[in-house]
């Protein structure tokens, strides 16, 4: 397998990534709590494990449609920036809650349309600054599904193990 | 659910950094192979595991939960040496040996995970 090196430096990718995880989890802890701690877990996790999983099937050969980070091969840093994904799983259900969605349930379609749209827009700040370069034909438009899909079954998953009578 | 997720950020993290970082591990570079290794990594690994923890917890006799603990290090040893038989992937540094440990190693943290997720909320599991 081929290295590609992107860059070598502390830059914009890495800053941005440690802005993300701290206005993330510094939004956390300033909002008021609203779940026990299972469920914060599970919603923390829950982003860490679905960029994970789609970043190390779609994003590693034999597929491999983009690179994660300053180089192809996975570096600690990689490993460490998907913890950007743990506060924005956590806000999503979050404000889903406090929006009182759950009863208002023709308004979800368009809070997951919305949230989809922000998730190509942050991985479109993602491709200006170095997190990801995209290779053998894949772009941005390509992950809206992934985020419509993602973000549905997390919904779904929150009322599977937390909603249920 | 919690012990689904770490065992997720394990095992995704132990694949990637065989086949990526160090070049220990090589799948054959095929689509199907690759969608059988993702599903293996990602749903049967994880799905044995989850068995073995809810099957350990909840039986209280010493011999039978080292019964359930070496099915299941068989279980995940077997399905990994049987994706070498089938050509799904090949060991170019990594051994049956390391494949041993880091499964050892896995059944660890499933325990350990699950015995801290059970003190969460004073108990209540999810």
């Amino acid at each position: 397998m081929t290295n590609i090196v992107y860059d070598d430096a502390f830059n914009w990718n890495e800053w941005t990534v440690l802005i993300i995880i701290s206005i993330g989890f510094t939004l956390i802890f300033l909002l008021p709590k609203k779940f026990s701690s299972s469920v914060t877990v599970v919603n923390l996790l829950y982003g860490v494990v679905i960029g994970l999983m789609f970043d190390h099937t779609i994003a590693i050969e034999p597929i491999d449609f983009y690179d994660v980070g300053d180089e192809s091969k996975y570096q600690f840093f990689d490993l460490f920036s998907y913890t950007m994904y743990a506060p924005v799983g956590y806000l999503y259900i979050y404000l889903y809650e406090q929006l009182q969605l759950p009863v208002k349930k023709y308004w979800l379609i368009l809070y997951i349309l919305l949230w989809s749209l922000v998730g190509v827009c942050v991985e479109w700040l993602g491709i200006l600054t170095g997190i990801f370069h995209y290779k053998n034909g894949y772009n941005t438009t390509y992950s809206f599904p992934i985020y419509l899909f993602v973000q549905a079954s997390q919904i779904w998953l929150y009322h599977y193990l937390f909603k249920r009578k | 659910m919690i012990v689904l997720l770490v065992t997720s950020i394990v095992e995704i993290n132990k694949l990637t950094l065989n086949i990526s970082t160090f070049s220990l591990i090589k799948p054959i570079v095929s689509n199907s192979h690759w969608l059988a290794l993702v599903v293996y990594r990602d749903i049967t690994m994880s799905v044995i595991l989850l068995i073995f923890v809810n099957v350990y917890f909840t039986t209280k006799e010493k011999g039978r939960k080292w019964g359930i603990s070496l099915l299941t290090f068989f279980l995940l040893l077997a399905g990994s040496q049987m994706l070498r038989a089938l050509n799904i992937i090949q060991y170019t540094g990594w051994t049956i040996y390391y494949e041993i440990l880091c499964i050892g190693a896995l059944i660890g943290i499933t325990l350990l995970t699950a015995r801290i997720t059970t003190r969460l909320d004073g108990g209540k599991t999810t």
